[in-house]
């Protein structure tokens, strides 16, 4: 079984978020990018399941600017086996998204697409749940447990309650959430093995989807700057006079 | 708590490094409480947050060494004083050799070592392997190790000093940008922030990487440049042993820290990225630069090669940002020559936790004392040309600066990047000549001449280098020939005015007050009587005065003279360095020589030594000068720039039948050391007086006016019996081949460090001169029944002392 796994190159979780000045977009000139950690959550257990000899093969998507390759390398020295880029300069959004991983997995014969719940710049959360209707699959989203079995792939997942789990035939569509796996750190060894590994660009055109957004994006601001506490109160009841008058309690 | 902002203090720092913190605890426990710290973001947010936080002891000096030594020990008890934890441990370090020159440097370290006091234990590769039981050693031919260095987090230590400054009475403020300086009467008078003016008596620049930027608001030059360091930190490696030292492997460029189980790698490589070209952006906080990995993997493969396990363990971070480097790699402190009362300590060239503790207590002394509090020439901000703030200069040397830190750091060795600045005219000829160029304060100065079929070109070891003969060769046709060298780099001032002599005559300890044409060799001394200078003085007019002091001392010269000028006297100060060339002919045959160019009488009796006279030279007007510091009869000429290529062409075709050779300032450095000649910055500082130098003869007590330092001087002169003095040794063995800071040992006990060393041809061994301390009175008896050693590279070498000059000592070669 071969399984296909998103991976989108993000601001680095630990980089301070700074807006442009024309509060036209995140500024990302000269700022250490990284995967997406949903993503390489995905990537971790894609290369499990190919450890435990269930897949045959793992293949790592991104769709972005030529420094992505770096953003594959990084998931090729996890493990994963070939990477394949879809150029694109500029916002992705999940409809084009889900519509280029749908022809992708169907040009490959893929038995499973694994992707991280959501991406930690937009946050949407929607790409997992378009691709799993375009191509008609099940799925199962915010996996915190997974396994295969058969033709049968077992997702454990997060709900309000407790733990769900649900159990999708296969070809099917994963989102991975937090808690399925810790990602290896790659070793030097593996980083200059993965330089070796192969790498193809396919076009969005070639595989008949147009990426360009439908979405105008009016404004990006930062949050307001946080002010400084202090104490407010003496004591106990004055604090109480105090949260009512400020209509915090009634 | 009050929130109002201040607005006057006696010292404003900018910036809220580990150094500005460490400045602002030092004047505080100096009493000096009225500080207030400015912090454009948050303290550390620049470079110290991303700091390793090794503090190592052993520097590249005694001096410095010092410094690093009491950052140490001010870590360790900061925690103690302050309550704020510093996560300091003296884990010790071990540093590993794969070749024999670089076992040879760690080695002269270890020897160091023991002139700065601490311990430094040179081990097998199997000690050291049992000590870092990951380490690989079938390439490791010999390691050092230094159990008291340690390590520590650069933002507590950080913290810690900024919590002791608060304690001590200083304002620390964050999120303010200073935005201008204020100057009033040519001093610094305040700041300009965002939040509002504050008036103050001292204003700091410690604002690292932006110090060059906001110096230029001043005017005052500060040359640092932001290059990328890099590092990685393993994931948790099991078979990494608690409390292991640190490891460095400079032949690798690694250093390796253990962190809490994993293990962080830095890298000091020889090819550095400069960052920020464009002005380091206002915003930066706490900052990471995207890491280049094809950069970084040559230098992660030799990492892998050290330390084998790291090929099975994932790398969980790769961090790169950046650090300020200076064009020497030393660090800039002190007030600044520009302008009055503005200081400066920046530029600390990856080193700034080690180096933190003990600059800010220096610059503290320094502020409280209103002078140097040792010799601190070494990183003085004084030392630094104009030029050297030019951006293109600096991009071009920092691609180099960051791996000079591990590249071995062998004797004459040479920058490679950005060279050819200062040129002096005659460079053309020499170059035809074979000359071998050596850089001091940007001047390319001929160091050796290749002799046929040689390249001009350093081949280094601490052993004898390849132009070991050429010098040799040079060094024979001066002391029984000719040989003509050209000393153009002098730095050179003109003094004239109704008051130049007043004025020069109170700074220099000679009596200057001499007949129109003689010269006078002089210090110039500082209040406790060190020697601030050591330079020749000409008596050009009654009024005019012609001052030559050494490539190295431009500014710092000529700073020493505007501050000793009295506001209202009558005296315009020159800077003439550019003005004149300088060609020194030198040697038994020069008089014969030069007398085939002039119709001046150049014999003893009307042409005597020490004096000095505009002379027709070929077809040429110049000004020669009898003096020397090789040792033997000769003139320096002294030529208006133009002049000097056709001047220069003459003598070498007119002492061609007395052999004559052009020579390089090797061959004068094993001159001068075996006539006892001392240079100032080595021989001589700012906290030697002439009279532990061996230099009372040019020291006039009882001239009319006196001079700067008289009175500390006669007190040292009237208590007598001097327990420090400059004493030369020739070793009895001619292999060993010292520079600086050897162990002097008397009787097997350590008694000072020698201050240069050079192998001198006549003498047919090194001499090294150092300073002697003895709990009494150093006697040339005491000296003739002592047995001395001077310890290189591990081994000690027997040598004999003498407080005269082993060659000539009655100048007699030079007075005729």
């Amino acid at each position: 079984m071969k399984i296909i796994v998103g991976v989108k190159r993000v601001l680095d979780h630990n980089v301070k978020v700074r807006v442009r000045a024309d509060g036209s977009a995140v500024d990302l000139e000269n700022v250490k990018m990284a995967i997406n950690p949903f993503d390489e959550i995905a990537v971790e257990a894609a290369i499990r399941l190919r450890e435990e000899g269930v897949a045959s093969e793992v293949i790592v998507v991104s769709i972005g600017p030529d420094k992505a390759q770096e953003t594959l390398r990084q998931a090729l020295a996890m493990g994963a086996d070939r990477a394949i880029l879809v150029p694109f300069e500029g916002t992705t959004e999940p409809l084009s998204v889900a519509k280029t991983f749908k022809a992708l997995a169907e040009q490959e014969g893929a038995g499973l697409v694994m992707l991280g719940k959501q991406a930690i710049d937009d946050d949407c959360n929607q790409t997992g749940q378009m691709l799993a209707a375009l191509l008609d699959w099940p799925q199962g989203t915010f996996a915190s447990g997974l396994k295969v079995s058969g033709e049968e792939i077992e997702v454990v997942r997060e709900v309000d309650g407790g733990l769900e789990t649900l159990a999708l035939a296969l070809p099917a569509v994963v989102t991975t959430d937090l808690r399925l796996n810790e990602p290896r750190f790659a070793s030097l060894p593996a980083i200059m093995k993965a330089k070796k590994k192969p790498l193809d660009t396919i076009t969005a055109e070639s595989l008949g989807v147009d990426l360009a957004p439908r979405l105008e994006l009016v404004s990006v601001a930062e949050p307001p700057a946080r002010t400084a506490g202090g104490v407010i109160a003496a004591n106990a009841a004055e604090l109480v006079e105090k949260l009512k008058t400020d209509a915090v309690i009634a | 708590m009050n929130n109002t902002f201040p607005t006057q203090a006696q010292v404003v720092i900018v910036g809220g490094g580990v150094i500005g913190c460490s400045l602002a605890y030092h004047l505080t426990q100096l009493g000096m409480r009225d500080v207030v710290l400015l912090e454009r973001k948050t303290l550390t947010c620049g470079t110290t947050w991303h700091a390793a936080g090794l503090v190592p002891t052993l520097r590249a000096s005694y001096n410095m060494s010092m410094l690093a030594n009491y950052s140490a020990s001010l870590y360790e008890r900061l925690e103690a004083e302050t309550g704020q934890a510093t996560g300091f441990v003296r884990n010790g370090s071990l540093t590993v050799a794969t070749n024999r020159e670089r076992l040879a440097e760690i080695k002269r370290g270890a020897s160091m070592a023991k002139v700065a006091g601490f311990p430094c234990d040179l081990i097998s590769p199997e000690q050291a392997r049992d000590l870092w039981p990951l380490l690989n050693i079938e390439d490791v031919i010999g390691a050092i190790y230094l159990p008291m260095d340690g390590m520590t987090s650069p933002v507590d230590t950080t913290q810690a000093l900024a919590k002791g400054a608060r304690m001590g009475g200083a304002t620390i403020i964050e999120n303010t940008r200073v935005l201008d300086i204020k100057i009033r009467d040519g001093r610094a008078a305040g700041v300009i922030t965002e939040k509002g003016d504050i008036d103050a008596e001292y204003v700091v620049n410690c604002a690292g990487m932006w110090a060059r930027e906001f110096g230029r608001k001043a005017g005052v030059n500060v040359p640092l440049q932001a290059a990328e360091h890099y590092y990685v930190v393993t994931e948790p490696m099991a078979d990494l042993q608690e409390g292991l030292p640190v490891l460095r492997d400079m032949d690798g460029f690694n250093y390796y820290k253990p962190d809490a189980g994993k293990l962080l790698v830095g890298t000091f490589e020889p090819n550095a990225n400069p960052w920020g070209m464009e002005g380091i952006p206002d915003s930066f906080s706490f900052d990471e630069i995207p890491p280049d990995l094809d950069h970084l993997e040559p230098y992660l493969e030799a990492a892998m090669h050290r330390v084998p396990a790291l090929e099975q363990t994932g790398l969980q971070v790769f961090f790169c940002g950046p650090e300020s480097f200076t064009p020497d790699d030393r660090y800039h402190l002190g007030e600044a020559p520009e302008l009055k009362n503005y200081f400066v300590a920046a530029g600390f060239n990856s080193v700034g936790i080690q180096s933190a503790g003990g600059a800010g207590k220096m610059l503290a002394e320094w502020i409280h004392k209103g002078h140097a509090p040792r010799d601190l020439w070494d990183v003085d901000i004084r030392r630094n040309m104009p030029f050297q703030g030019n951006k293109r200069y600096l991009l071009d040397r920092t691609t180099e600066s960051l791996g000079l830190l591990y590249e071995n750091h062998f004797p004459f060795k040479q920058p490679k990047t950005a060279r050819g600045v200062r040129r002096s005219v005659l460079h053309e000829q020499l170059k035809a000549q074979g000359a071998c160029f050596g850089v001091e304060n940007g001047w390319e100065r001929a160091n050796w001449f290749a002799t046929d079929g040689m390249k001009p070109e350093y081949e280094y070891s601490f052993g004898r280098q390849n132009w070991f003969e050429c010098s040799a060769q040079e060094h024979a046709a001066v002391r029984n020939g000719v040989g003509v060298m050209d000393q153009s780099s002098f730095s050179k001032y003109q003094l004239e005015g109704a008051d130049a002599l007043a004025v020069l005559n109170r700074i220099c300890a000679n009596n200057i007050d001499v007949p129109v044409g003689r010269m006078v060799y002089t210090q110039w001394l500082n209040e406790r009587g060190g020697i601030e200078a050591d330079v020749t003085v000409t008596r050009l007019a009654e009024e005019r005065f012609l001052v030559v002091s050494g490539v190295a001392c431009q500014i710092r010269d000529l700073d020493w003279l505007r501050r000793n000028k009295p506001a209202d006297a009558q005296v315009v100060i020159t800077d003439m360095t550019s003005a004149y060339a300088v060609v020194s002919v030198m040697g038994p045959r020069s008089r014969e020589t030069l007398s085939k160019l002039t119709e001046a009488d150049l014999s003893h009796a009307s042409f005597p030594f020490a004096s000095s006279k505009e002379i027709d030279l070929h077809y040429a007007r110049v000004r020669a000068s009898r003096i020397t510091y090789v040792g033997e009869l000769g003139w320096e000429l002294y030529i208006p720039t133009e002049y000097a290529p056709s001047v220069y062409e003459a003598i070498l075709e007119a002492g061609a039948e007395f052999g004559i050779r052009p020579y390089g300032y090797h061959a004068m450095n094993s001159l001068r050391m075996e006539k006892g000649y001392r240079h100032w910055g080595h021989d001589i500082t700012d906290e030697d007086t002439p009279l532990e130098a061996g230099l009372g003869f040019a020291v006039d007590f009882n001239k009319a006016g006196g001079f700067i330092g008289r009175e500390a001087l006669l007190a040292q002169k009237e208590q007598g019996g001097l327990k420090k003095r400059f004493v030369a040794f020739l070793f009895e063995n001619p292999e060993p081949l010292c520079y600086h800071e050897e162990p002097i040992l008397a009787d097997g006990k350590l008694v000072g460090h020698t201050t240069a060393g050079m192998f001198c041809h006549t003498l047919g061994g090194t001499v090294a001169m150092g300073y002697v301390h003895h709990e009494e009175a150093i006697t040339r008896e005491w000296l003739e029944n002592t047995c001395f050693e001077i310890e290189v590279e591990c081994e000690r070498y027997r040598v004999k002392p003498s407080l005269k000059p082993f060659y000539d000592p009655a100048n007699e070669r030079i007075k005729r």
